[in-house]
């Protein structure tokens, strides 16, 4: 098996990645990347702890192949916060005391990211549609949708 | 997972000439949502993975001359987003708006499901009450056929080794046309189909049911359209009356079809509630009522 080069955008920077094609995306973001943030709950796509946004629109990154990503622009938690200063989503997931455990947190601010960047404004009904692929298994949703709604302005 | 030969092809044509090649021995990823699991699981190996998800000529839904045609790379987020299918196609709008859940309607394409065809799939249940048929395309050339004509056997299809699947197309719905889909599931995000129902019916200016295709999935080993149904259905006015024997009808034919499986009792209980929501969306669409029967 030939390795295979993958030119994509990881958080704003341009990447050239090289690796076997039996990789996927999941574990290319957290072995050859470093971004640990991305988890691997289930592996089959059902639990949402491995989202990413692949140009800004959520997707399970257990169910890619590596080579599925060229030329795409990835973002994960580690690039949402801009100098320092947390992303207003993740402050308001602090503030609303939205995370248990922390296994579901960075697939579940990733979803919301998603959400607001298409629709600022989203009612909690929308807010619920938009985390349904993204499992807690602490059961902590009040206070999760509590924090999109926080991030919102809501 | 173990080694394969990785290619990514951006046109049709480079893909095609890939198939070619590799003469049936290579796996076809169009989203990767199934794939990529058999093939970490190892439920399925192969020397090549061809991804065609960067092919944009096959990401498309127009409607011309009379019929829908949707690209087989096109995703379900895509379909359930399409303001076409939200107004004139509800059975096939809340199809796509149920499948897996946000993540996975963003990868997972149309053309990737049916070929697929999963006993607990989406998508061939509510495209075979639609009618729809397949394009199928070679380097050699295509071949179109109904897509009941498609589904050979569980998990099986007729497509060939060195064919992919380009495009599904019915045709566009009429005046008097409804259609609606429901699936019961275990919850209602991030569920496969435990039964589910998709009904077409078409009515004549005096309310009279002149054409009805009603297919249930997730009961059999291809989504079954159900003859019985549909012959009750014709000439009857489209009404709520009308419409509430179905759910005995169709517990009886899924008792039937599935008698010695530990489920059936409970799938012959759930298709009658199953039944009565999607007719009444039928009953909706015409303007005729509030939902339920």
């Amino acid at each position: 098996m030939d390795k295979i080069k993958i030119n994509f955008t990881l958080n704003g920077a341009p990447v050239t990645a090289e690796t076997y094609p039996n990789k996927r995306v999941v574990d290319l973001l957290r072995e050859d990347c470093e971004c640990t943030s991305v988890k691997e709950g289930c592996g089959e796509g059902e639990c949402g702890a491995c989202t990413i946004l692949v140009n800004d629109i959520p997707v399970t990154s257990c169910l890619m192949l590596a080579g599925q990503i060229e030329g795409d622009s990835i973002l994960t938690l580690e690039g949402l916060a801009k100098d320092g200063e947390l992303d207003k989503l993740q402050a308001a997931f602090l503030e609303a005391g939205a995370v248990q455990c922390g296994y579901c947190t960075p697939g579940m601010i990733l979803s919301a990211k998603a959400l607001l960047l298409r629709n600022p404004h989203p009612t909690r009904e929308e807010i619920r549609r938009a985390l349904s692929g993204n499992l807690c298994r602490c059961t902590g949703y009040t206070k999760i949708f509590r924090a999109v709604d926080m991030a919102a302005g809501n | 997972m173990r080694a394969f030969n990785f290619y990514t092809p951006k046109t049709l044509a480079e893909a095609l000439e890939l198939l070619a090649q590799y003469k049936g021995s290579a796996t076809v990823a169009a989203g990767g949502t199934d794939i990529v699991i058999e093939l970490k699981e190892r439920r399925r190996n192969t020397d090549c993975v061809i991804s065609i998800n960067k092919i944009k000529e096959l990401r498309y839904c127009e409607v011309a001359a009379g019929q829908v045609r949707i690209g087989a790379l096109t995703t379900f987020s895509d379909l359930e987003n399409n303001p076409y299918i939200k107004d004139k196609v509800k059975g096939l709008h809340s199809c796509c708006a149920h499948v897996g859940s946000p993540q996975i309607r963003n990868l997972g394409t149309i053309g990737g499901n049916v070929v697929n065809c999963s006993v607990a799939g989406d998508s061939p249940t509510t495209l075979m009450a639609l009618d729809a048929s397949v394009v199928l395309r070679s380097k050699a050339g295509k071949r179109e056929m109904k897509l009941t004509d498609f589904y050979a056997d569980r998990k099986k299809t007729r497509i060939a080794g060195d064919e992919l699947l380009t495009e599904i197309y019915f045709d566009a719905p009429a005046k008097g046309v409804a259609t609606a889909t429901m699936k019961l599931g275990k919850r209602k995000a991030l569920v496969i189909v435990v039964v589910g129902l998709s009904i077409l019916v078409e009515k004549d200016d005096s309310d009279s049911i002149t054409r009805a295709q009603v297919v249930v999935g997730g009961v059999s080993p291809k989504p079954a359209r159900l003859p019985k149904v549909e012959e009750y259905l014709i000439g009857k006015p489209v009404s709520k009356n009308t419409f509430a024997p179905c759910a005995g009808m169709l517990s009886d034919i899924v008792g039937s079809m599935i008698p010695t499986r530990a489920s059936m009792p409970y799938k012959r209980e759930g298709v009658k509630g199953v039944s009565d929501k999607t007719f009444g969306r039928i009953l909706v669409d015409f303007g005729l009522g509030e939902g339920g029967c």
